[in-house]
């Protein structure tokens, strides 16, 4: 698919990789080029030195016969003009970035007239992404696929734990556990388990089922936690903004500490029910003196990767259930992910998930389309999302039957309403969504899971 | 040097090369040559390749250096393999023979041969048809054919081969752009096989003076290059010279009906400007020379559309010249024609960078505080290209007159001496006074075979891979 960028920051780079890697003709418009030389030189992609406003420098990137335009840049106005001028000059499909918290409310009125494809709001995304986190806190990692009806935690067994050494045929038929392990990580190395792999402690695994699954598999493994109450979130960005609203309507408390007083003026007005808190996160005193040992949960929002970084470690010192950190470029939250402080995030990658998805569902918009992706362990690891069109070769197959890949694992199959976890005998249907976990990295259309 | 990923990107380089010399093997076989000095090359580099191939490596980024090392590693290492043709089959030493295979790959066209014509069919080929591989570069094959990991397609290798100052893709995927200009490099080939064998050439003689042209190399199966051949013919070798020495880009703009694009290219207009004018200053100085107005006119389009996009045929004329007019062809020998195509010399794109930077500077003397931008076809350029581009000027110089300096202790005439330089280091062949390069001694064909491949390669790859060695030693 023909595709353009325009606005090769963080997100347009961290996309451009993706879709690269998608085997899509890519071609990039910025201003200049200086800072990502790498790109250009490393990935298969072409490139317009130029204002994307500028309907000429649009022609050059070959706007009249791209099948898609992602407009990145900085500002939500040049974003939106842009899709608009590049949907009249031809450009098929338009997707622009909005973040400001006025524009996304009322973008949906205008989505129509700018010929928008879809908007992207990586801030809102991560916000929402973190106030799942927060609802089962004893996971690193929450993430819900067919509509919120199946859920795939990840989370860390530790030394004492009732999980170290049970293997996992026997989580189902000694302790009647209905979920699917999909993933262990063990010494940096991830594998989708077989069902004699043993659980040991130190091993991060990922582990999918229905809610009320995962919830019998948690009080099993006595993690269940106190419900998150009280969270304190440090920097009030605009994600500060969104989770707080989230957070708010779940009930909690939220204590947001913003350094610059103007900000802070504007953050009361916008979440009255919030206390904000004018102060610097870098000055102890002000933490201890707000409570920091109380609260549940830490969340660092600044816009500065380092000292979100050295907050949460601060935090992970005074034994803080759950702390969650922002961390904005993609080569740092592998680094920082390894340092054992609890859950890390990173928005870039949340919203170009997002985008991808997009991509591929209009690549296979007439046969089976991918419906929701997620990516883990530095995007080794896939989990899609499926839904069966009649041209799947393996409808009413039994799983066991299917010459499945070897890194592939179905791990749950939708009928209606229904969400049934995979086991070799299930047959699956024509009109049935399927969830499955994927290491080779080259499911593209849903034929690609069998040999 | 550390990354291994070099020699596993070597390894698949050979390979593909063992590929390319089946086809002087059916030509031996057609014509019922000795198969032996193309078998033993051949398995040499297939048993290479498969060797360097096995190295498997974790690591997949190359870097800007790895790319210089990969091309100028490549070139030097099949160079080598190039020349065994001609000293197994006792034609030439193995020095000739390496001076004869840079001269062939690196689309100079010089020979070291006496008397072509006692050599064999299946050579004779075999030095047309390694101009015709050297002409758009032996990586690009390997990128274009091969299916490679999408690691392997780095821009740092095709930027550190293809000539000019850096590559422009006229659609994002690598692989796509490389298989368009291929496929644009044999159509232009078929239509002049086609014109050719229209004026009576046969089919194998205008195979072999197509992949010279085309590739813009030089090297011919007669002693008196084109000479002996009708005007057509040589007015069709002229004109496919002159196509050959436009950027292969503009060709594809033309066949995607971008004209706008085509009309902004600065380096298009300064070429046929320079050309129009060099015929006309040409024939001015010559025609009086001649008994009819015809012949001065032919041999002043052959011989300009010759040596600007470096070919270096001749129609047997030249060395009747006047000075002024070998002064002049001298110097468009330097410059040669368009980045992109498959030209010699510093290109004409350098030259308009650099008279522009010249301009700017010179501003900047009467005005100093006076700020101005250079724009290149319509598009601002980065003061890192403009100074790089000086910097490639400066050691082209420099390099020249080193090659010159060691070439003149032979001990030939003013003329000669660089003459000969200057037509191996700018890629041409083509040489007053003497008609093949046998009179000198083995050092300097050497040093003139490194001259060819720094000309080919823009020195930088070189001058990388001489530094990296250095530091390990």
């Amino acid at each position: 698919m023909k595709i353009i960028v325009v606005g090769i920051g963080k997100l347009g780079e961290y996309l451009t990789r993706s879709l690269v890697r998608e085997d899509n003709e890519v071609t990039l418009i910025d201003k200049d080029f200086s800072l990502n030389k790498e790109l250009i030189n490393n990935e298969d992609v072409n490139y317009v030195c130029g204002n994307a406003l500028d309907s000429s420098v649009l022609i050059e990137a070959g706007v009249q016969e791209c099948d898609l335009i992602i407009c990145v840049m900085n500002m939500d106005e040049q974003n939106i003009l842009c899709s608009l001028l590049a949907k009249k000059l031809g450009a098929k499909n338009t997707i622009a970035r909005i973040r400001s918290l006025e524009y996304s409310s009322s973008i949906n009125l205008l989505k129509d007239e700018l010929g928008l494809s879809m908007t992207i709001n990586p801030e809102q995304l991560t916000a929402l992404n973190i106030a799942k986190t927060l609802s089962i806190p004893s996971a690193l990692n929450t993430t819900s696929f067919l509509k919120g009806k199946l859920q795939m935690i990840s989370l860390k067994i530790k030394q004492d734990s009732i999980l170290d050494g049970i293997s996992i045929t026997n989580l189902s038929k000694k302790h009647n556990l209905n979920i699917i392990v999909c993933a262990i990580e063990r010494n940096n190395k991830v594998v989708v388990p077989n069902g004699h792999d043993k659980l040991k402690s130190g091993d991060m695994i990922s582990v999918s089922g229905t809610i009320k699954d995962i919830n019998e598999f948690l009080t099993f493994a006595n993690l269940i936690s106190n419900e998150t109450k009280k969270v304190m979130i440090a920097g009030g960005s605009k994600t500060s903004v969104y989770l707080a609203k989230y957070l708010l309507d779940m009930n909690m408390k939220v204590k947001i500490i913003e350094i610059n007083n103007e900000r802070c003026k504007e953050l009361s007005e916008l979440l009255p029910d919030a206390l904000i808190i004018n102060a610097d996160v870098s000055n102890q005193d002000i933490l201890y003196e707000e409570g920091i040992e109380d609260v549940d949960a830490f969340i660092s929002l600044t816009s500065i990767d380092e000292e979100n970084i050295v907050y949460s470690m601060f935090a992970s010192i005074k034994n803080i259930p759950k702390i969650i950190t922002k961390v904005n470029h993609i080569d740092l939250s592998g680094i920082v992910e390894k340092a054992n402080i609890d859950t890390v995030i990173t928005p870039h990658r949340i919203a170009a998930n997002q985008i991808v998805k997009y991509v591929r569902a209009i690549k296979n918009s007439e046969k089976s389309s991918c419906e929701a992706i997620y990516k883990f362990n530095d995007d080794n690891f896939e989990m899609q999302e499926f839904n069966i069109k009649n041209d799947f070769l393996g409808i009413d197959m039994k799983i066991k039957d299917m010459k499945i890949k070897n890194n592939i694992l179905i791990v749950a199959i939708q009928r209606g309403r229904n969400v049934i976890m995979a086991n070799g005998n299930e047959k699956i249907k024509l009109n049935d969504t399927i969830v499955l976990i994927d290491s080779s990295n080259s499911i593209r259309e849903i034929n690609d899971i069998l040999e | 040097m550390k990354n291994k990923i070099i020699y596993n990107y070597i390894g698949k380089v050979l390979f593909a090369f063992s590929i390319l010399m089946l086809f002087p093997m059916i030509i031996c076989l057609i014509k019922k040559e000795s198969l032996i000095p193309f078998l033993i090359p051949f398995l040499l580099t297939l048993i290479i390749g498969i060797l360097l191939n096995l190295i498997k490596t974790e690591k997949q980024t190359l870097y800007a250096k790895d790319g210089f090392i990969i091309v100028s590693l490549s070139w030097i290492i099949i160079s080598l393999i190039s020349a065994l043709p001609f000293s197994i089959s006792h034609y030439s030493s193995y020095i000739d023979g390496i001076f004869e295979a840079v001269s062939g790959l690196t689309t100079t066209g010089a020979s070291i041969f006496k008397d072509v014509t006692i050599l064999p069919k299946s050579l004779l080929f075999w030095r047309s048809y390694m101009h015709f591989i050297g002409g758009m570069g032996v990586l690009t094959f390997v990128m274009a054919v091969i299916p490679l990991s999408r690691k392997d397609k780095s821009m740092h290798v095709l930027n550190a081969e293809m000539p000019g100052n850096s590559v422009a893709k006229i659609v994002p995927s690598t692989k796509k752009t490389l298989l368009y200009l291929y496929a644009l490099y044999l159509s232009l080939s078929l239509i002049e096989i086609l014109f050719l064998m229209i004026g009576k050439v046969n089919f194998f003689d205008s195979l072999l003076i197509t992949m010279s042209t085309v590739s813009t190399g030089g090297l011919t199966f007669l002693n008196d290059s084109i000479a002996s051949y009708s005007s057509y013919v040589k007015l069709i070798v002229a004109l496919f010279m002159f196509l050959s020495g436009i950027n292969f880009n503009i060709y594809l703009l033309l066949v995607m009906k971008k004209n706008k694009a085509i009309l902004k290219s600065e380096e298009l207009k300064v070429y046929i400007l320079l050309f129009i004018f060099s015929i006309i200053f040409i024939f001015a100085n010559i025609w009086s020379l001649y008994p009819n107005i015809k012949d001065a006119l032919l041999s002043s389009i052959f011989h300009v559309s010759s040596i600007m996009t470096s070919t270096g045929f001749s129609i047997g004329d030249i060395n009747v010249y006047p000075t002024i007019c070998r002064v002049f062809l001298l110097f468009l020998m330097l410059v040669s024609a368009c980045a992109g195509s498959t030209c010699g010399g510093f290109k004409i794109s350098r030259l308009i960078l650099c008279f522009k930077r010249i301009k700017r500077d010179l501003l900047k003397i009467v005005h100093p505080n006076s700020v101005q931008i250079i724009k290149y076809e319509g598009k601002r350029v980065d003061d890192t290209l403009i100074d790089s581009n000086s910097t490639f000027l400066f050691l082209y110089a420099i390099l020249l007159i080193i090659i010159l300096l060691i070439v003149s202790i032979d001990g030939y005439s003013f003329e000669i001496t660089i003459n000969a330089v200057f037509s191996t280091f700018s890629n041409t062949g083509l040489c007053f006074e003497i008609s093949n390069f046998s009179i000198f001694s083995n050092i300097s064909k050497i040093v003139m075979s490194l001259g060819m491949l720094l000309g080919r390669l823009e020195i930088f790859p070189l001058v990388v891979l001489f530094s990296e060695l250095k530091k390990s030693i």
